[in-house]
């Protein structure tokens, strides 16, 4: 129930800032038989992944890491346990050709921190998920890959063989063979920003921002990394402020990425060309994008601390459309999330939110979907 | 609600008005007894456009109305910037030991050349946006009114208490319902996160040991922690009918007994007074405070403004919810201010010792009826003074209750 003021009860009727377009619920972190859950302020859903089984994994930050899962088929949350003594998983989970879930982890608040952790999940191990909570989750830590630096940022290769990431604050790239087991420090991909996020095309080169809001590119036939004279979108001289937030990339292998000043583009691999396809409210930030079994292209836009918007891109119609603030009205609870890190389209379409807040959600949108395209 | 309106008996209540300069001001919202014997109450504006809202004392003993500062002043923004002004003290006004007051601003009606204020439609907005709420300061010694800062940008404040031991404020923003933490000495402020989804309207602070205590959207009782610096859920919930949605069934008001070691409280859609033990950590239903309640309405009879008398009673005033609303999750939560000519709301005690309750009768002064009380305080006189809600085209008074004397 939101307190409109009196002014607006006069003016207007319901209100017409929520997301209406498409089915809207939500899930809390929490089994059926545990009260309790994640801990609120360990909520905040920075990673999500579809494992090959079908379910939406997802890690937390805050005061301790976690790694969840969602099964869609029986409609449960299980927390897997935190993920040793680590603060966060940010945009960094993804799931191997072996079936397991890789994550990475950073800190956010220790000082002098170690460094980030690469860690696997085996969900073909696990037992009674949906009534036994891990405390520590079952993950298998696959150490440190750059000594005193945290994981930014994960991808993987088309296969699924090669896992690559981002580190931060020095910004270095390194790669994982899920079959070798090894890990490899390939270079450094940013002397500025590093990039929030990573997306690889289907020739097996994988992208992200670097210093003045430049694109790199490693090429994995030659291992290397590649500055790109290519540039995001955005305001003029901001640049150096500027990094990617988000990437996704549709079923013809076109690469869309959001920026932090909150611009959407799309990059053609082949032309090595971008283009601007604007910014859809005012605040900066896209903090997460997926490409929906329709074609279209799913975001959320809002800055720290702002109000979070959904959005969607058409590529056809070239059409970018603010859906409206996620709200949930009652089912199975009355709230509204301001705060996104995530988004991943399941095996189905359905596309899962990830909230990060203090007391964080999964939420699951239904988005209406066109006969014809 | 009966046939015959029994009133209250005349020369047990006298209303106070503000200044005629203020007659563009609709309501009053916070309230609280100083240390000084006067009471500071918040003259406020929901509704109109670029109005920042003003602080006043009450001095029982000169029988004066005293304007003391204009916030939008205070603050240094200025209301008819264009952006959404200063224009409300919600549940805000908080007495310190010394006798200084402290005050949360907040935001609800519109900037400049506007209709109405959209909270999210204009969040972080420069131009139209509300800029965010500031801590003031009020010394009775000097008079003066002083800003303390911004606590938290684009938000306001929708409640605030203190610990006097401590010397902290604690608050929650809107619309993001975040809590927050005011050092009055350090003067640093921390955000300690969304602590719900809305519309938590009791906060008080257990001096014993400085735990806080508020509940979220579904009743439960929130506990925030300063030595562990964590807030607790308590799985206490908020006692009400078992037909209420839980959605809707938060907390409306909340204060401490007398001797510091229980809080008591009502739910926000009924009027069931609830008394929780802060020792014992034990919730009690203590029934519905008057009247009766009704499935097909969204509220119950309402209480927002209760407060203990100097005779140890505790003093409500319950309004009355309008026969047109329906059930529903979507439906309007109309409160008291909005039950048009429905009868007026009654003032009512309850004896906690002996749990007798009286209905005083319904509150009308100088023919006009009290339709709703935000917030109530006790004066040192004895009296329990409430701030009046907006109730058009009347503008709103300080009414003054006289408990009956043993």
């Amino acid at each position: 129930m939101k307190d409109k003021s009196k002014a607006e009860k006069k003016v207007r009727k319901g209100f017409p800032f929520y997301l209406s377009k498409g089915k809207l619920t939500l899930r809390e972190l929490r089994s059926i038989s545990d009260n309790e859950g994640i801990p609120e302020s360990e909520q905040a859903i920075t990673s999500l992944t579809v494992g090959m089984d079908g379910r939406i994994y997802g890690g937390t930050s805050g005061r301790l890491a976690h790694l969840f899962v969602y099964d869609p088929g029986q409609d449960w949350v299980a927390d897997l346990g935190r993920v040793a003594d680590e603060e966060a998983i940010y945009h960094s989970l993804v799931t191997g050709s072996d079936g397991k879930i890789y994550g990475g982890t950073m800190s956010m608040v220790t000082k002098n921190h170690k460094g980030g952790h690469l860690f696997s999940y085996n969900p073909y191990k696990e037992k009674q998920l949906s009534y036994e909570v891990f405390e520590p989750a079952a993950v298998v830590d696959m150490g440190i890959p750059v000594k005193g630096e945290g994981i930014n940022a994960l991808t993987t290769n088309d296969n699924q063989e090669m896992i690559y990431g981002v580190t931060s604050p020095g910004g270095y790239f390194f790669s994982y063979d899920i079959k070798t087991k090894k890990t490899k420090l390939n270079g450094k991909a940013t002397n500025g920003k590093v990039t929030r996020s990573l997306v690889c095309d289907s020739h097996g080169n994988v992208y992200g921002s670097r210093e003045n809001a430049y694109l790199f590119r490693y090429d994995a036939n030659k291992d290397k990394i590649t500055n790109l004279d290519i540039q995001l979108p955005g305001e003029k001289g901001r640049e150096y402020l500027v990094m990617a937030d988000s990437f996704t990339r549709d079923n013809e292998g076109n690469i869309y990425g959001g920026t932090s000043d909150g611009y959407l583009f799309s990059y053609n691999p082949q032309e090595m060309r971008i283009v601007n396809l604007g910014k859809v409210i005012r605040q900066y930030r896209i903090r997460a994008l997926t490409a929906g079994k329709d074609n279209k292209i799913y975001g959320i836009a809002g800055e720290e601390n702002g109000i979070a918007h959904f959005f969607v891109y058409d590529p056809i119609s070239r059409g970018l459309t603010d859906l409206g603030m996620p709200h949930v009205n009652g089912t199975p609870k009355l709230w509204t999330g301001y705060e996104f890190d995530s988004m991943v389209t399941g095996d189905d379409g359905v596309i899962y939110a990830g909230e990060s807040d203090r007391i964080s959600h999964l939420f699951i949108y239904y988005p209406v979907w066109e006969k014809e395209r | 609600m009966g046939n015959k309106v029994k009133y209250i008996n005349r020369n047990m209540v006298k209303a106070k008005e503000f200044p005629s300069d203020f007659s563009e001001y609709e309501s009053c919202w916070a309230i609280a007894a100083g240390k000084d014997g006067r009471i500071y109450v918040a003259l406020c504006s929901e509704s109109k456009p670029a109005l920042a809202c003003h602080l006043f004392a009450y001095d029982p003993k000169k029988d004066k109305m005293l304007h003391l500062a204009d916030i939008g002043e205070v603050t240094k923004d200025d209301p008819k910037s264009g952006r959404a002004p200063q224009c409300k003290i919600h549940f805000g006004l908080c007495s310190a030991r010394d006798g200084t007051i402290y005050g949360g601003t907040h935001c609800a009606s519109p900037p400049l050349g506007e209709r109405y204020f959209g909270v999210y439609e204009t969040y972080g907005d420069p131009q139209k946006g509300f800029r965010g709420a500031y801590i003031i300061r009020y010394n009775p010694k000097t008079d003066k009114t002083s800003s303390l800062g911004m606590v938290t940008r684009h938000e306001g404040i929708r409640i605030m208490t203190i610990d006097r031991e401590r010397k902290r404020l604690y608050g929650i923003t809107y619309p993001r319902s975040h809590f927050f933490v005011y050092d009055i000495e350090t003067k640093k402020v921390q955000d300690k996160g969304r602590i719900t989804e809305n519309n938590p309207y009791g906060l008080v602070c257990d001096e014993e040991n400085g735990n806080v205590y508020t509940a979220d959207d579904t009743g439960y009782l929130l506990r925030y922690n300063p030595e562990k610096d964590k807030i607790e859920k308590l799985w206490v919930r908020i006692p009400h009918p078992a037909w209420r949605f839980w959605e809707l069934e938060s907390v409306q008001s909340m204060i401490k007994s007398p001797d510091g070691n229980k809080i008591y409280g009502v739910g926000n859609t009924s009027s069931h007074l609830f008394e929780f033990d802060l020792r014992k950590e034990r919730m009690t239903d203590l029934g519905i405070i008057w009247g009766k309640d009704d499935p097909q309405k969204v509220h119950g009879p309402y209480t927002s403004a209760i407060a203990f008398g100097m005779d140890g009673k505790l003093y409500c005033s319950v309004g009355v919810a309008s026969k047109t609303e329906s059930v529903g999750i979507n439906s309007e939560l109309k409160m008291g201010r909005s039950f048009g000519r429905d009868p007026a709301c009654h003032i009512i005690s309850y004896d906690p010792e002996t749990g007798k309750k009286v209905d005083f009768g319904a509150l009308q002064i100088d023919d006009r009826p009290v339709i709703y009380t935000p917030q109530a305080a006790t004066g040192l006189d004895g009296a329990i003074y409430f701030a009046e809600g907006d109730n058009p085209p009347y503008p709103p008074r300080l009414i003054i209750f006289y408990p009956p004397k043993k």
